[in-house]
């Protein structure tokens, strides 16, 4: 098997004909287009440029035609034959000669000499046609079948005059310059074309390898989440592409979904475990119970209470786990409502000064007036609660505990409590947010764990965070304790 | 007293109707709200407090409670609910409800709350001096005496007597305190309550020969004089 699996599991969805992929596609579109577009400048150019050389070739034959008949009409009908047959170089494009009434030629000039005789056949027939018995001049092209290689050409613009009744003069002017020039220029534009396309079909062959590698590296991925494995990653390259910063999308948000469901998958572990030990006890004590609700009622009934506690502790814990976990999945603390943050820590403060009373420990309190504060009140209370009860719970009796509130230097709201208990080692302080972690000092202490993954969670449903840091330091065999840190976005802006 | 329960759960019901019937109460069930309301129409005498399941099939507490309170019913109504967001419970106090338990609950937290309800009820006009036993409240100069002795209260003291006082003889919950008292819905889980009420106690009771804040364990406190209830 291939280091990526049977080809039919990464191709669920995926649609290998080579003409359904979206790099062929899009390559055929450009080939068209291009196409398109120079089939409609060829036939611009040709339309334009046939006009123009029109109109020139006309007037050039036209304007030998005028001086012929100048010169016709100021020398001698022999000087003037015999001008016709001097030219040479000069007037190489333009075959010239002249015909009488019976279309036998009188004079040719050079050009003319080498002109085809199917030429002169087809000049005479018109000439006979139409000048010999009423026309002054005529005009036309004339075609005629290539002869041998070397005379490709075949085309003349001719015109016909006649000078008197027995001189016509000719002039026919060899079109073969601008039919080559025409030739040349779809030549290059075919041979362009060619190539254009050769190269587009190349290029759009590579990007499509690539694309569908780059979709591979994806799909593969996927196939491996969805048989449940989501420790798979897509394999990041450097280049810095839309591929790459999907790639890490991608990867970022399964690191996100690897996390939430292995602390998931501990949170139920954790949560089995731990309610294994209250479960336990609750049944033993209905048993109990149910041996004694004959002999000794009372006892029976003791037991019955304690197994309420104990069933009030098993509903206590699921409740927090569903409420951190109805905050976690909301994202955002429902009900939230502008009301004064002060007000919130006085009552907090007034509380727990009864327990401060009770367990003798020195409760100071610093309150920053008129901080207001959006929110949800209750979830807010209930997470200083949690941080302050935890606080009091680990402090000894004689040391201290202080609550603040104030804007921190960044003006964001900050909910502070210090304690001069036993503190937490660093290595554990990220830990003891989550679920049901219980450092080992504290396995005898009442509770489940969650009293901070709680404040956590309602901390983030209010776009808020928790720091947790050394308290005062050590102290007459105290401390260094704890200082948990409970802070808000400043929201004074809106 | 009489109290109508209406629960889709017959199990949850009779459940409730026992309880209530424990503690002397006369309780009726309606195993739906259309059940619910017709019940509500043909009572003779009227209920005094309605337990009501807010996830019923065919009509819904909450939509239930808004036809009976167009019809003019006035009972007190507490709703029950295994919605615990703290939007849910303001969406059923808006709808008319009086007070809200979310699932699950202790049937003494019910009962307490029942009670608490059907109290009020019968007890709108104004006071200005609460009194039980030798204990005694003066709501206008906020002085508190105890057969004559004036005992020095916190304001917030002050406030847990006042509602102590308003609920005498009766039991009245950690949350019910957390709820009227400092106005927070969620469960402490701490005993917070525990120290503030054992605080009012050093002053209510120390010094005098016989006790009036009492813990009912497992179930909350209740202020009373006289007969002493051979509960544990």
């Amino acid at each position: 098997m291939s280091p990526l699996g049977p080809l039919s599991d990464f191709t669920k969805g995926f649609n290998w004909h080579f003409f359904r992929q979206t790099p062929v596609r899009l390559t055929l579109v450009f080939l068209a287009v291009y196409v398109f577009v120079v089939l409609l400048i060829s036939v611009y150019l040709f339309l334009v440029t046939r006009s123009e050389s029109q109109a020139w070739s006309n007037a050039a034959v036209e304007t030998r035609i005028m001086a012929l008949e100048r010169r016709f009409k100021t020398t001698d009908i022999e000087d003037f034959l015999a001008s016709i047959k001097a030219e040479e170089m000069t007037e190489w494009a333009f075959a010239k000669g002249v015909i009488d009434a019976k279309g036998e030629s009188l004079v040719r000039n050079l050009r003319a000499e080498s002109v085809n005789s199917e030429f002169f056949e087809s000049l005479h027939n018109r000439a006979q046609k139409t000048l010999l018995y009423d026309g002054q001049s005529i005009s036309f092209s004339h075609f005629s079948p290539a002869r041998g290689k070397e005379q490709t050409c075949c085309r003349y613009l001719v015109q016909v005059k006649r000078f008197n009744s027995d001189v016509y003069v000719y002039v026919a002017m060899d079109m073969e310059w601008v039919d080559n020039g025409y030739d040349q220029v779809s030549n290059a534009l075919w041979a362009g074309g060619i190539v254009v396309i050769f190269f587009g079909l190349l290029a759009g062959y590579f990007i499509n390898n690539e694309v569908t590698r780059s979709v591979l590296r994806f799909s593969h991925v996927f196939d491996e989440v969805e048989k449940g494995n989501l420790s798979a990653r897509v394999m990041a390259r450097t280049s810095g592409d839309e591929f790459d910063a999907l790639a890490l999308r991608i990867n970022q948000a399964l690191e996100r979904m690897e996390t939430s469901m292995n602390n998931l998958k501990y949170a139920g572990d954790a949560l089995a475990h731990d309610l294994r030990h209250p479960l336990t006890r609750l049944r033993s004590r209905l048993e109990l119970a149910s041996k004694q609700a004959i002999l000794s009622p009372l006892e029976a009934k003791e037991a019955l209470i304690l197994a309420t506690d104990e069933a009030d502790q098993v509903l206590g814990t699921f409740q927090t786990v569903f409420s951190i976990s109805r905050l976690q999945t909301q994202g955002k603390a429902p009900d939230q409502k502008l009301f004064s943050a002060s007000d919130l820590a006085k009552d907090m403060s007034e509380w727990f000064e009864a327990v401060a009373w009770e367990k003798e420990i020195v409760f100071d309190t610093e309150i920053t007036p008129s901080v207001m504060l959006m929110g949800n009140r209750d979830f807010l209370a209930q997470a200083l609660s949690n941080i302050l009860d935890n606080a009091f719970k680990y402090t000894p009796k004689g040391a201290g505990v202080t609550f603040r509130l104030r804007r921190n230097r960044a003006y964001e709201i900050e909910f502070s409590v210090t304690d001069t208990g036993p503190g937490v080692p660093l290595e554990d302080r990220e830990r003891i947010v989550e679920r049901f972690v219980r450092l080992e000092k504290s396995r005898n202490m009442p509770g489940v764990g969650l009293g901070l993954s709680m404040v956590q969670a309602v901390a983030q449903a209010h776009g808020g965070r928790l720091s947790i840091d050394e308290g005062p330091g050590v102290f007459e065999n105290k401390g260094p304790g704890l200082r948990v840190a409970f802070i808000l976005p400043d929201q004074s802006a809106n | 007293m009489r109290v109508l329960i209406i629960e889709d759960d017959s199990e949850a019901a009779h459940n409730q109707q026992k309880a209530l019937q424990d503690v002397g109460f006369e309780a009726h069930i309606a195993l739906n709200g259309e059940e619910g309301l017709t019940a509500l129409r043909q009572a003779d005498p009227a209920y005094d407090v309605i337990v009501l399941d807010r996830m019923m099939p065919k009509m819904d507490g909450i939509t239930m409670l808004k036809q009976a309170r167009s019809e003019g019913v006035g009972t007190p109504v507490l709703i029950l609910s295994a919605l615990a967001e703290l939007d849910d419970r303001v969406h059923g106090l808006r709808a008319g409800a009086d007070d809200y338990l979310t699932k699950p609950y202790a049937l003494s937290e019910l009962i307490a709350r029942i009670e608490a309800l059907a109290r009020r009820k019968d007890k709108d006009q104004v006071e200005t001096v609460l009194r039980v036993g030798p204990l005694e409240m003066n709501l206008l100069n906020r002085v508190v005496r105890r057969e004559g002795v004036e005992i020095d209260l916190q304001p917030r003291e002050f406030q847990l007597l006042e509602y102590l006082m308003r609920n005498h003889d009766q039991n009245v919950t950690r949350t019910m305190l957390l709820e009227k008292v400092w106005e927070y819905h969620f469960d402490p889980q701490t005993n917070v309550i525990d120290v503030h009420i054992s605080r009012l106690r050093t002053k209510i009771d120390k010094g005098f020969e016989t006790p009036m804040l009492h813990t009912i364990r497992g179930e909350g406190y209740a202020l009373r004089w006289g007969q002493v209830e051979p509960n544990l």
